[in-house]
């Protein structure tokens, strides 16, 4: 697709034709059966997700969203895609068989992060602006439920078996459990102390940083919550919902990202550029290896050999051996990167590049950048793919 | 962490160990009972603050909870009221998406230069997310060779902020200092050391201006440079806010802060102020 037909296309959409209503074209006739195939990209400035075929590498289609679409969600068995527009306040529900809006939810203020129910039917939505959660059926494509009680709510992750809800709360210094099938916060569990400040007059608040994320083993024993303004990891032990220990960790650390086999939780400190290697067995930090400025996610692959450090402050990756526990290397890009997602097999990783408005194709087992998809819609802001593991900025 | 205590606990953690009263656990039992039944909000308020400061006089956890049920903003109105001025209550002003994302963060260095005799000048006004990286990027440029750098360091309109921030820089000209300054809580004296990850930069002098705009961090700033790194105060005398304040979180929108530990440096009076040696001449960077 040519940038002149994307911009025929949205010329189109702002006439108002459709305008509720998602637009595609060249899409395949079957549309999107098999959802796992491919690639899908938020554009925050078009108002679009770009939808990429993983066997050609090749732009297939655009669906129109909301305003600032933050993330993407695909549920493979309902066959269905959403996109929180955190400028609306809204989520779209796209039909993946079609590449129709099936529906455009209100939600609260700023819906921003996503995250989907092991049943791939209910979403968990944070209205970060609100301090609420939302939990939507994808089946009846309706909010059943506004969970209040949260600070900031930021990344949302579930139990295996979907039962529970732990969020983060970046503006708290704890995270809250929901209840999802009562819809409501049961328990809270602390992760650090309060914040220490020295200041005349009312400090600043808009720079404090709880906690981005909890990160879980596959097996769903554990979870790992990292407090920016503390510089320390809790790890949880999730069946008591107890945290068991506090890890200390570099200067002011983003979230913890696992391994797909769960051996690893690589954080980024983005105070000191560095990379804390924590062994999930062992529960210590093994390894502090180079980072680079302003990490913005980490994806490993190749039998999890090999990881990759998204800097979006050096626009580039940087390369660690997993084996070794050592930096092996960086790769440069030609945009600045957002976050990326690496296929099921391990054996690719894309990275959405928002200066560029292209992502990057990276071969995981040869480590090098290996092509560019080009014009994939303004401000690409992500990548997520049906059966990966999935994050958010 | 750059700074830990010098037992390798953080300061707050010991405090929370060894400050931990009859009053304290009976409102670590009510959160816990709470919690039974949902998480109790003013429960999880009250044993909060309750870690760092002693309960109001005249406050009672259970008039509060007849008075305010579930409700966290109600009661921490009435720990505000009850607290003779040492907690307030602050507005949260919610980040947007590219502030959380690193993105956007308000400058804490806000200009550097050359005076006239040559020496360089650098003015620091808050404690951001990037003001080491800030810090010593200004010092880089303003280094014209490999000889020391004569340094300026103006801090008047610096009101302090993060005070583990705050830390790290000091370390930039300190390098790792132990028991750099004391925590004094209500019944103990805990150690902090300033944690050195870098070698600590090379200057031939270092004079810090400060002033009555000077506060809390940016004393205790002065203060260690004064101590730990051979800094010339000059300027008049500062705010003298000597203590630390904890955030705790009420909700989604409210935020408690509550005075708590004093700041002692040793060799430094930080409670009248900080009282430079000479003015600093003109009032401006250029003499």
């Amino acid at each position: 697709m040519s940038r002149r037909n994307f911009s025929i296309h949205t010329a189109v959409m702002s006439l108002g034709v459709g305008v509720l209503a998602a637009v595609s074209w060249s899409a395949p006739a079957a549309a999107l059966e098999e959802a796992g195939r491919y690639l899908f990209v938020p554009n925050r400035a078009s108002a679009d997700v770009a939808i990429i075929d993983r066997a050609s590498q090749e732009l297939v289609a655009h669906v129109q969203v909301g305003r600032v679409p933050h993330q993407v969600v695909v549920s493979d068995r309902l066959a269905k895609m959403v996109a929180s527009n955190t400028e609306d306040n809204t989520i779209s529900i796209i039909d993946l068989k079609t590449l129709k809006t099936e529906a455009t939810l209100t939600l609260g203020q700023e819906p921003e992060h996503m995250e989907l129910a092991p049943d791939g039917e209910v979403l968990a939505v944070g209205n970060i602006g609100a301090g609420t959660v939302s939990l939507v059926s994808l089946t009846d494509n309706r909010e059943l439920a506004r969970v209040d009680g949260l600070f900031e709510p930021h990344n949302l992750t579930f139990s295996p078996d979907g039962r529970l809800l732990y969020v983060a709360n970046l503006g708290a210094d704890h995270v809250s459990v929901i209840d999802v099938a009562e819809a409501r916060v049961v328990n809270e569990i602390p992760v650090a102390e309060p914040t220490p400040l020295a200041a005349a007059g009312d400090p600043e608040s808009m720079e404090y940083q709880g906690i981005i994320n909890v990160t879980r083993t596959p097996d769903g024993r554990l979870g790992f919550a990292v407090h920016g303004e503390g510089n320390v990891m809790a790890v949880i032990d999730l069946r008591s919902q107890k945290k068991i220990k506090s890890l200390a960790l570099g200067e002011l650390p983003w979230r913890a990202y696992s391994t797909a086999d769960g051996r690893y939780m690589l954080v980024p400190n983005n105070g000191d550029r560095t990379v804390s290697v924590i062994s999930t067995d062992s529960l210590e930090v093994v390894a502090t290896l180079p980072g680079a400025e302003d990490m913005t996610g980490v994806n490993s692959g190749w039998f999890e050999a090999t990881a990759f450090v998204i800097s979006r402050g050096e626009n580039k990756v940087v390369v660690l051996d997993l084996v070794e526990l050592k930096k092996v290397g960086e790769i440069a890009l030609p945009g600045t990167p957002e976050t990326g997602v690496t296929t099921p097999d391990g054996r690719t990783l894309y990275v959405a590049l928002s200066g560029s408005n292209q992502v990057a194709v990276i071969d995981i087992h040869t480590r090098q950048l290996v092509k560019t998809i080009d014009d994939v819609g303004d401000e690409p802001w992500g990548a997520t793919m049906a059966g990966a593991l999935n994050y958010c900025h | 962490m750059m700074w830990v205590t010098n037992r390798g606990v953080r300061p707050w953690r010991a405090r929370s160990t060894i400050v931990i009263s009859g009053a304290v656990l009976a409102l670590v039992a009510l959160a816990h009972v709470a919690v039974a039944n949902g998480p109790d909000p003013v429960a999880r308020l009250f044993a909060a603050a309750a870690a760092y400061a002693p309960m109001p006089g005249g406050l009672s956890v259970g008039a509060v909870r007849d008075l305010c049920e579930r409700d966290a903003l109600c009661a921490a109105q009435e720990f505000v009221a009850a607290s003779a001025g040492r907690a307030r209550l602050q507005k949260v002003e919610h980040p947007d998406s590219d502030t959380i994302r690193w993105v956007d963060s308000a400058t804490s260095v806000a200009g550097f230069g050359r005076m006239a005799d040559g020496r360089a000048w650098l003015t620091l006004n808050r404690f951001g997310r990037k003001a080491v990286d800030e810090l010593r990027g200004a010092l880089e440029e303003l280094r014209t060779d490999n000889g020391a750098l004569d340094l300026v360091l103006d801090l008047r309109d610096n009101g302090g902020g993060d005070f583990g921030r705050m830390m790290k820089l000091a370390a930039v000209f300190t390098g790792e200092i132990n028991n750099s300054l004391y925590l004094i809580g209500t019944e103990d004296r805990i150690p902090v050391k300033i944690v050195g990850m870098n070698t600590p930069e090379r200057l031939g002098s270092l004079t810090v201006v400060v002033g009555p705009r000077t506060a809390s961090s940016g004393e205790v700033l002065a203060g260690l440079l004064h101590r730990y790194a051979g800094a010339e105060l000059v300027g008049e005398p500062t705010a003298g806010k000597d203590y630390i304040v904890r955030v705790i979180p009420v909700d989604h929108d409210w935020r408690l802060l509550v005075r708590a530990e004093t700041i002692e440096v040793p060799g430094v009076d930080l409670r009248g102020g900080l009282r430079p040696g000479r003015a600093w001449p003109n009032g401006g960077l250029n003499p």
